[in-house]
Formats: C-alpha cells, sequence, structure tokens
C-alpha cells in the first residue's frame, strides 16, 4: 500500500514534468494568442481601424447617405482654421481646462493633505468629498441647472442672503461657461483628491519621523518632503485634468445646449453638432483629429509619468 | 516615479500620527482643518440634498414653497408621475444590462489579456503592448463617427451590443491588469507549472483568486463608468426604448423645462442605485479611482 502510495506520488510530480517538456514551446504560445487574441480583435475593430478611418473620412466631403463620397483634401481642414465657430470652442474649451487646473488642482491637494491629518471623522468627510465622483454628470448637471435657477436657486438665495447682487448664471453668455467649470470643479475633486491622497499614503512615515527628530516643524516637513515627493503624483493628476477636460460635453449638452449665443460651445459639443446633427461627418472626422492632436500633445508629456513608470 | 498605494485608504479615527507635537499651534491647526472639511463636506453633499427634497414637494408647491427646504407635506406624486410618463423601468433596465455587460466582458477579457502581456511568452508580445498604450491616447470621440458608419454596416445600431463594445475595448482595464499581474513572482507560476498546470489553469486556479482586489476596483469603477455614459449611447441610438436611464433623463429637460418636481425625482432615481452602493462600500469605490485614476 504505502508503496504504491508513493509511486504515485512519483507518478504525479513525474507527470508533472512531463507535461511541461511534452507541451513545449510551440503548444504553450498558441495558448497564449488564445487568451489575448479577443482584446486583441476588440482594439483592432473598435479603435484602431475606425480611429484611421477618422482620418480617412476627414479628407472626404461625406454625409452618411450620400451615394459616393467625393475627396477634398485637406478642404476640411482649412474650412476648419478659418470657422470663428471652431475657434471659439477651442477658446472656450482651453478656458474651461484652464479654470479647471487652476481651481480644482490646488483644492484637491489642499483637502488630501487635510485628510492625511488623520482627524477624527476623517472617513465621514472623505466619502462626502467624493460622492458627487460616483454620481453621473448628467444628475449633477440637472441638480446644478436647478441650483443656477435665477428665480428659484439655493445659489441665488444665498448670494441675496448675504446682500450680494444676484446672478444669471446659464442664462447670460458672460457667466454660462465659468458656471460649468464652478460645477464642474465641484464634480471632479474629489477624483483628484483621492489621487493625491493615494500619493500622499505612499510616502512612508518613517521620513517624517527622521525629520520630526531632526527637528523640521511641520511647514519645513512639507516643504522638504511632502512636495518634492508629491511631484509626480501632481504631474499626473495636471495632465490627466487637462486630457480630461478637452473632451468637456455632457454638462454642456444638459444644461445649455452650448448657448447662450454660442458662450458654451466646446471643441466635442461642435463636433457632435457637425457630425450627429448635421451629418457632416468629414468635416466633424477634422475636427475629431485635431481634438486627438491635441489631446496627444498632452498625453506625450504624460507618458513620461505614466506608461512604465506607474506603481500600482 | 509614482507610487499610487491603496493600502492607507481605509481610515482608522484612532490610528496615533506620526504628529507627536501637542501645542496650542496643533490644537489650532486641527481646529482650522476640522472646520475646513466640514465646509467642503456640506458643499458637496447639500445640492443632493435640496434636490432630494425638492423632489418630495407637490409640483405646484415647489415655487411658492422655495423658501421652506423642508417640504411640509413630503410626497412621492412626482416620483409615480415621471414614472408613468416615461419608460423609465425600460431605460433602467437597459442601463443595467448595458453596465453589467460591459463589467463582465472586461472582466473576463482584460484579465486574460493582461496575464499575457505580463507573463505570456509568445511572439508579438510587444507588439499587442504597443497597441494598448497607443489606444489610450486615443480620445474615445475620435473614433465615433468611424465606429457609427460600422455599426450601421453591421446593421447593429439599437443594439445593446452597439453601446457595450466601445467600453468594452477600452484599453485601461488590461493595462491596469497587466501591471497588477507583473508584481506576481514568477516562482509562484513555476511551481504551478511543475505540477502540471497549463496556462489556463494557473489563470484559473492562481492569477484570477489572487487579483480579487484589483477585480473588484476595476468592475466597480467600469460599472460607474458605463452608468454615466451619455456620448456614444446618445449617438448610436435611434429608438427611446433603447436608451439608457442617463441618456433617457438627460433628454427629459427640454420637455420638463417647468415641472422640476419630476425632473429631479428622476434624477435621485438615477442616482440613487449609485450613491446607495457607494455607501455601502466606499473603500473600493475610492481605490478603483486611485487604481484606474486615468480612466475617468
Amino acid at each position: 500500500m504505502a508503496q504504491s502510495q508513493e509511486l504515485q506520488r512519483i507518478r504525479r510530480r513525474f507527470s508533472g514534468y512531463l507535461s511541461v517538456s511534452n507541451v513545449g514551446e510551440n503548444d504553450t504560445d498558441l495558448s497564449w494568442y488564445a487568451i489575448v487574441l479577443p482584446k486583441v480583435v476588440l482594439f483592432a475593430a473598435i479603435l484602431l481601424v475606425p480611429f484611421l478611418g477618422a482620418f480617412y473620412i476627414s479628407l472626404h466631403e461625406w454625409a452618411p447617405l450620400a451615394q459616393s463620397h467625393p475627396f477634398v483634401g485637406l478642404d476640411n481642414y482649412v474650412r476648419l482654421f478659418n470657422d470663428p465657430v471652431f475657434w471659439n470652442a477651442i477658446i472656450n474649451t482651453a478656458g474651461y481646462s484652464f479654470a479647471l487646473l487652476v481651481f480644482d488642482v490646488p483644492i484637491a491637494l489642499g483637502l488630501a493633505l487635510l485628510l492625511n491629518m488623520n482627524l477624527r471623522g476623517t472617513k465621514f468627510y472623505s466619502g462626502a468629498i467624493f460622492l458627487p465622483v460616483v454620481t453621473s454628470w448628467v444628475v449633477v448637471s440637472l441638480i446644478w441647472s436647478w441650483l443656477y435657477n435665477p428665480e428659484y436657486g439655493l445659489l441665488n438665495a444665498a448670494l441675496g442672503t448675504i446682500g450680494l447682487p444676484q446672478l444669471s448664471w446659464l442664462q447670460s453668455s458672460s457667466t454660462a461657461l465659468a458656471s460649468i467649470a464652478l460645477m464642474s470643479i465641484w464634480k471632479h475633486i474629489g477624483f483628484n483628491m483621492v489621487i493625491f491622497l493615494a500619493g500622499l499614503k505612499g510616502i512612508p512615515d518613517d521620513f517624517y519621523e527622521a525629520a520630526i527628530v531632526d527637528g523640521a516643524n511641520r511647514w519645513e516637513r512639507f516643504r522638504y518632503i511632502t512636495l518634492p515627493l508629491l511631484k509626480p503624483t501632481t504631474f499626473f493628476v495636471v495632465v490627466v485634468t487637462l486630457i480630461f477636460s478637452f473632451r468637456v460635453y455632457t454638462q454642456v449638452y444638459v444644461m445649455t445646449q452650448g448657448g447662450p449665443v454660442r458662450s458654451t460651445y466646446t471643441i466635442v459639443y461642435y463636433f457632435w453638432q457637425t457630425g450627429f446633427q448635421q451629418f457632416e461627418m468629414g468635416y466633424a472626422s477634422a475636427i475629431a483629429v485635431v481634438l486627438f492632436l491635441i489631446v496627444f500633445g498632452l498625453s506625450t508629456l504624460q507618458q513620461r509619468t505614466w506608461g512604465d513608470n506607474v506603481e500600482y | 516615479m509614482i507610487t499610487l498605494s491603496t493600502d492607507g485608504l481605509e481610515f482608522d479615527d484612532n490610528r496615533p500620527s506620526v504628529e507627536q507635537e501637542r501645542s496650542w499651534y496643533d490644537l489650532l491647526a486641527k481646529s482650522v482643518a476640522h472646520l475646513i472639511l466640514i465646509a467642503a463636506s456640506a458643499i458637496m453633499t447639500i445640492p443632493f440634498i435640496w434636490a432630494f427634497l425638492t423632489s418630495l414637494k407637490p409640483e405646484n408647491k415647489i415655487f411658492t414653497t422655495i423658501r421652506q427646504i423642508i417640504p411640509a407635506n413630503p410626497t412621492f406624486a412626482n416620483y409615480i408621475n415621471v414614472w408613468m410618463q416615461n419608460p423609465l423601468d425600460r431605460w433602467i433596465l437597459n442601463s443595467l444590462v448595458l453596465a453589467v455587460g460591459v463589467v463582465f466582458f472586461t472582466l473576463v477579457l482584460d484579465t486574460l489579456a493582461g496575464y499575457a502581456l505580463a507573463k505570456g511568452d509568445f511572439k508579438g508580445k510587444s507588439l499587442v503592448y504597443t497597441l494598448v498604450i497607443g489606444t489610450l491616447v486615443i480620445p474615445p470621440q475620435v473614433v465615433l463617427v468611424p465606429l457609427y458608419l460600422e455599426m450601421n454596416a453591421l446593421n447593429w445600431s439599437n443594439t445593446y451590443w452597439a453601446i457595450m463594445v466601445l467600453y468594452i475595448a477600452n484599453p485601461f482595464g488590461t493595462f491596469m491588469m497587466r501591471q497588477f499581474f507583473l508584481g506576481v513572482p514568477d516562482s509562484l507560476l513555476e511551481a504551478a507549472r511543475m505540477d502540471g498546470c497549463s496556462t489556463i489553469q494557473i489563470y484559473t486556479r492562481i492569477m484570477l483568486p489572487l487579483a480579487k482586489p484589483a477585480l473588484s476596483s476595476l468592475g466597480v469603477f467600469t460599472f460607474i463608468f458605463v452608468w454615466g455614459a451619455f456620448l456614444w449611447p446618445l449617438v448610436i441610438l435611434n429608438d427611446s426604448a433603447m436608451y439608457p436611464l442617463q441618456v433617457g433623463i438627460g433628454l427629459l429637460t427640454g420637455r420638463y423645462s417647468s415641472q422640476w418636481g419630476q425632473l429631479l425625482a428622476a434624477v435621485i432615481l438615477a442616482a440613487l442605485p449609485v450613491i446607495a452602493a457607494y455607501l455601502l462600500a466606499q473603500r473600493t469605490f475610492m481605490e478603483g479611482i486611485a487604481l484606474t485614476g486615468g480612466k475617468g
């Protein structure tokens, strides 16, 4: 009995060994291909081919139901370059992104630093600040349309209570874009805060303990430990915030439909309108290609910190 | 080099901090910090609370009782009316099918591809990895026109598949799972091979069980992402019965410009499932963002 058990054990080990040598390089290769293939096919069919298609379509006059799609070379790009509505959309998008960068990133960092003090109730605070991140853009856009209501909204009521002049928020071309940016900052801060917080948690406590032993005060510890060690995270947050703010669309669609007087037209909103309202798909693709070039430029900045360098 | 550590995201209120100072200055700093955090928490939650309270007011009382924040006679009439007048149940079902479907396919395909890219040994691996990194930088809007034409050519418009493919193709999960699997020691895989495990068996018996935390983060985050999707469903659908909830209520605005009670009731209904899930699993949500920070 004991002998046969021993034999079985050896045979099992041996067969395991055999399976490695028997399977051989080629068979193993095939199973790797089998598991990576579905995703590769999807990349190709849904992202890569359409991506190249966008360049191709942008060189044509392309109405979806037309019999033919005449080649027009760079005409769509020339038209884009001379299109004041497009330049207006670029300026609006850049302004929106700039507002997010200037307000969202520093406030998110500040909140992350406060949460990192391990105060009592930190879990509650972080939970509340993060709440808008999990709700959708449509939901927060509708809630804020109500907050911004000039007659009945909470914001004007608050301004009135402390004796400040009331604003027309989304109804005036001078304040509409800023109002959308303000809401977006509110919605997005928790997102950046959590990334900052993860960065702060990644700084080993030993660094601070050593600094305390050396007699460094709170400010010195922040200046000489936190800030330099947080630099890559900050860079990451800045670039990702820029990349995503250049895609602003849903809030504009729900809150203002690009108005009043096109003051909230953004690149993606204009893209959607030309492509899927007016069905000028060649022109819309030219807009998409320009958006890609902008985001690609920002992404090359990002490559330095993202890509292979992120440790999870 | 960025180190994103999510180990510490679970806060322990009683954890002794590294601060050993107990001066008046320290006390002042902590009080100010509390004040700022309380104010920030209020700013973040009040819009939701106010929208919810308004949705409980009868439609004809909303504008007359605007300064009375808590409704005198709370009613669910707005919820009933908005549900009767719109196919909300169908929209919710659509959203659920889409979100669950995308999460399922994302988890399966991205863990497989991530495993192959981290531990595989096959020709063309670096080409596939270049494809992943390359498609990460393509803004999804760039492919919408050709993808729209492609879906029409396949006769797929107005199907769940047409909406789902764009999100399932997202390369971020592959990238994230590859990063995660890189951290699994090779010796573990070699030992399994010695015991006769095939590539697929190593995946099901070792890699998947190890990846549970990463899977739940990726799953939760993909769910929020798809639940909030707007532009692509709006573009590819022309049958309102196929709308996901977000598109459905997003398009209500024009029609309901004066019926704020019903509109806000629909908004609360759209927000509730995610908020409820979030309150139950706050940590997983935050880790999802911290880990998948680039997807947004």
